[in-house]
């Protein structure tokens, strides 16, 4: 072990304290609540919990729609990278286009989106309905059916991001041998590809899976007209009900089991890709068997751009009508179209108008403070030799591991009370708020950064040292330059969600302190659809907007 | 090349602290005696008129709301009370059984208004806690392309099978509505066990429902009075009916909050609210008024005249929990 400036551990100190403050004392004090009963240790909430039959079905209803959406997205998201890679579908370009904008969006707004085209009164039921001249919408997207729909969509885009990496870092001579070997197309699929991405496929299945349980826009929007809850929402009405005496309580001990699905979900994540997975990433054969799909070539294309433009562009298009017509529910001719909605909630509603701010606010200073952190916490991992630094890495990605709901549960219970020495609470500020978001994103911010810094090499470093810099000097001379870009990806990587995060925010606002995404949802609460889808199409833009930024600063430097 | 990405990156740390510093400033000044906090259940767009009209009158107060449903507001105002860390000023729920609640928790604190005296007696708790602002009421709501309802029991009516709603008991209004049948024999439990074997089902609140309503994904629904008639007056396909068992009647209760930072600023809000300026404006959008003194707004007939079903609210407030718990579980199996 070098030696070690006694400034240098300082800093280490800190930023290790801001961690446990941020990070461990809420999650304990969140395990400790769900173990409290009249301010007496006892297990009397957990029996409640189970002891209550709807809990079983809430649970069910929790496993039901993520294991199905998991299973569609995993279909669709792997099919779709394998044309794209693999054969000569064409239009690749576009379909790759259609595959990234799901993603951009936030699945609360998609559900909205989806509710203005098959929603009872949605246009598409609207057109059925026209044409087929009934009076019952054809398709209704409340209740599991929808849950699942919605999800799946907002989640294939993953699975086809990560496929489609291992598609293309797999070596086809694997194929081609078993093909010549006399093995028909499908054998080759089954015997061969399959295998070769199973980890893959794995791997963003666990993802998917977690994300879509810890999922409460999407439930919360299709879910609570049909009386269908899951875990998320189940913990939200608890929080929300007044004649439950010990509600809080409650909720943790139904947030444990979230809590223990989603340290599965890690660990089972932390196994698979240190598994020894099949290496056959070669440097040389970069030629890549193209499969002909032959006559089935134009057809495949069709369906392919078909699904795509109804999943992607549809629901957008749903929501911009929506937000242009001039009162819900009028048929959208032009004389019915107008900016009006847009004016109003730019100029007119103050809601609205504070919600953009904050939103901005929030998702600025966090990634900020998340990255500076992050930098300091990523060099502790990667570059030095404390003992157990890794540990610090799995805590710091657990609270990402966790559903929103849990989190923003621990911040309010950790933070509620007044803090010491300042004797003011910072519960009911936009603070609490940014606690919680620094909290949640840390992780993505260490793991962006230590992925460049690993990459460094440490004789720089040595170099430097050896000519009589000091830590800090290291650091600003030599580390940062080199891991802007780790900095740059991790911060948009945080800047992004955090403009648009529900679930946490839905918990923690306050009077004066709404993020976009809790203006959106009250809105369409209280039944304003056409004021909250002006709102949606403004948080797209600068989700849109923010995407193309990180493109552009991302290109610019990798041709420096 | 590189010089430029730094002059981005330090140009975003740049923006990000003054923004940072712009809004600590900021969060300073709410903290004088002359800003207040309102929690309240009125709908956006009403409460937002109406502060801005309280702002006109008293340019150097500022008014900050937090809007939410009757129930999620006691439930954060619970939560605010046990961590000892209120922020609300002045609370504006939607039913006296909501100020009940909080009177229990010791959490209102008794005010003589400077309106006292021009709103109908029966209309302000006898210790002073609380004030009817404005009567709201449950009607039958109905989208105008179906049949014309004419009773509460054409809720169960196979006629509208599958395109019943009914604001959920967070609401505070809907709790009295809910509490109000239970409570009598022509109607109790099972009467909205049918409505529910009819296919109906809760929503957030009444706007939501009243929306609904209007484009067809609901045929009937008991919503408020002066939401129905706003929308109809704008064009939309919907219109009430007064049942002929009775509407019921809410008045929605305004009250200071103990311990308020700001109790001058405070009391000077409700007094607005329930003075001639603040009570035009509920007269304004339908609502009617609470002042003697205020003739009703021609949209919206007399109170004198029309039929109400009683609300005993003993019984509201005995059977609190009750009526949350029995409801949920009809409506949520």
């Amino acid at each position: 072990m070098k030696r070690l400036s006694k400034r240098e551990n300082w800093v280490y100190l800190v930023a290790l304290i801001l961690i446990a403050v941020l990070i461990i004392y809420p999650m304990i004090i969140i395990v400790q609540q769900s173990f409290l009963s009249e301010d007496q240790f006892s297990l009397q909430n957990y029996v409640n919990v189970f002891q209550n039959p709807t809990t079983y079905d809430i649970l069910w209803n929790s496993l039901f729609v993520s294991t199905l959406s998991t299973l569609f997205a995993l279909i669709i998201g792997s099919s779709l990278a394998w044309l794209v890679t693999r054969t000569d579908i064409k239009g690749k370009r576009w379909i790759n286009f259609g595959v990234i904008i799901p993603f951009l969006i936030p699945s609360f707004i998609s559900a909205l989106s989806w509710r203005q085209l098959l929603g009872p009164v949605g246009y598409l039921n609207k057109i059925i309905m026209y044409f087929t001249n009934t009076m019952e919408p054809l398709f209704s997207i409340d209740g599991p059916a929808g849950i699942i729909f919605v999800m799946t969509v907002s989640s294939f885009s993953l699975v086809f991001m990560m496929t489609s990496t291992a598609f293309l870092n797999m070596d086809t001579s694997y194929e081609e041998a078993a093909q010549i070997s006399g093995a028909t197309p499908l054998q080759v699929m089954r015997d061969v590809t399959f295998p070769l991405i199973r980890p893959s496929l794995f791997s963003s299945a666990v993802l998917v899976f977690v994300a879509n349980i810890s999922n409460f826009g999407v439930p919360s929007i299709l879910g609570f007209h049909e009386s269908y809850f899951v875990l998320t929402t189940k913990i939200y009405d608890l929080l929300n009900d007044y004649t439950i005496q010990d509600s809080f309580a409650q909720a943790s001990s139904l947030s444990m089991i979230l809590v223990v699905i989603a340290v599965f979900g890690l660990w089972l994540q932390y196994y698979l890709t240190n598994k020894k997975s099949y290496k056959v990433i070669s440097g040389k054969s970069t030629q890549k068997m193209t499969i002909s799909l032959g006559k089935y070539r134009p057809l495949l294309t069709g369906i392919v751009c078909l699904l795509l433009f109804f999943i992607s562009i549809a629901p957008i298009l749903g929501i911009f009508v929506t937000s242009l017509t001039k009162a819900y529910g009028l048929t959208p001719t032009l004389d019915n179209l107008s900016l009006d909605n847009y004016f109003h909630i730019l100029f007119q509603m103050p809601m609205a108008k504070r919600s953009l701010v904050n939103s901005l606010i929030l998702a600025t200073s966090a990634a900020t403070i998340a990255v500076i952190l992050g930098t300091i916490v990523s060099y502790f991992i990667t570059k030095t030799d404390f003992k157990g630094r890794q540990v610090v890495s799995y805590i710091v990605s657990l609270p990402y591991a966790l559903p929103g709901t849990v989190v923003a549960l621990a911040i309010i219970l950790a933070w509620i009370k007044p803090l010491p020495l300042i004797n003011t609470s910072i519960y009911n500020t936009l603070w609490i708020i940014l606690v919680a978001y620094v909290m949640y994103y840390l992780t993505l911010a260490v793991q962006s950064v230590s992925s460049t810094l690993v990459q460094m090499d440490r004789s720089l470093e040595e170099a430097t040292r050896v000519s009589g810099a000091n830590w800090f000097q290291n650091m600003r001379d030599v580390v940062l330059p080199l891991s802007k870009p780790g900095i740059i990806n991790g911060w948009f990587l945080i800047f992004i969600p955090a403009l648009s995060e529900l679930t946490i925010s839905i918990l923690l606002w306050s009077s004066g302190n709404e993020t976009i995404s809790v203006a959106v949802f009250n809105l369409q609460e209280q039944g304003n659809m056409t004021a909250a889808s002006a709102l949606s199409m403004v948080l797209i833009s600068l989700i849109v907007i923010g995407n193309q930024l990180l493109k552009y600063l991302t290109r610019r430097l990798e041709r420096n | 090349m590189k010089q430029n990405l730094n002059k981005i990156f330090m140009g975003l740390l740049l923006v990000m602290t003054t923004i940072l510093v712009a809004c600590s400033g900021e969060a300073d000044s709410t903290a004088a005696d002359d800003t207040i906090t309102v929690y309240t259940s009125v709908p956006q767009d009403l409460i937002d008129e109406f502060s801005a009209a309280y702002k006109e009158a008293n340019p150097d107060k500022t008014v900050e709301v937090f809007r939410a449903a009757s129930g999620d507001l006691l439930s954060k105002l619970r939560t605010e009370h046990e961590a000892d860390s209120v922020e609300a000023d002045v609370v504006w729920v939607a039913d006296f059984q909501s100020a009940e609640t909080l009177k229990d928790l010791d959490m209102l604190e008794a005010y003589e208004s400077t309106e006292k005296d021009q709103i109908n007696s029966n209309l302000i708790d006898p210790e002073g806690y609380y004030y009817g602002s404005r009567i709201i009421n449950m009607v039958l709501a109905y989208n105008t392309n179906v049949e014309t309802p004419s009773s509460w029991k054409d809720l169960t009516n196979p006629a509208y099978e599958g395109k019943v709603g009914i604001p959920s008991v967070g609401s505070g209004t809907s709790f009295s509505y809910v509490g109000t049948l239970a409570s009598k024999d022509e109607f109790g439990w099972e009467f909205f066990e049918e409505v529910r074997n009819n296919g109906g089902k809760q929503f957030s609140n009444n706007s939501d429902v009243a929306e609904r309503v209007a484009t067809g994904e609901l045929s009937v629904a008991p919503v408020l009075d002066y939401m129905v008639t706003s929308m109809r007056l704008q064009g939309s396909p919907i219109d009430y009916v007064i049942p002929e068992e009775g509407l019921v009647m809410v008045a929605s209760p305004i009250a200071l909050v103990k311990d308020s930072e700001a109790p001058e600023t405070a009391k000077s809000f409700i007094d607005f609210t329930l003075s001639k300026e603040g009570q035009e404006i509920m007269s304004a959008q339908n609502v009617v008024s609470v002042r003697e003194d205020i003739e009703g707004s021609e949209n919206v007939p007399s109170i004198n005249d029309v039929k109400i079903l009683e609300t005993d609210l003993d019984y509201l407030s005995e059977n609190n929990d009750e009526i949350t718990a029995i409801f949920e579980e009809i409506f949520t199996n």
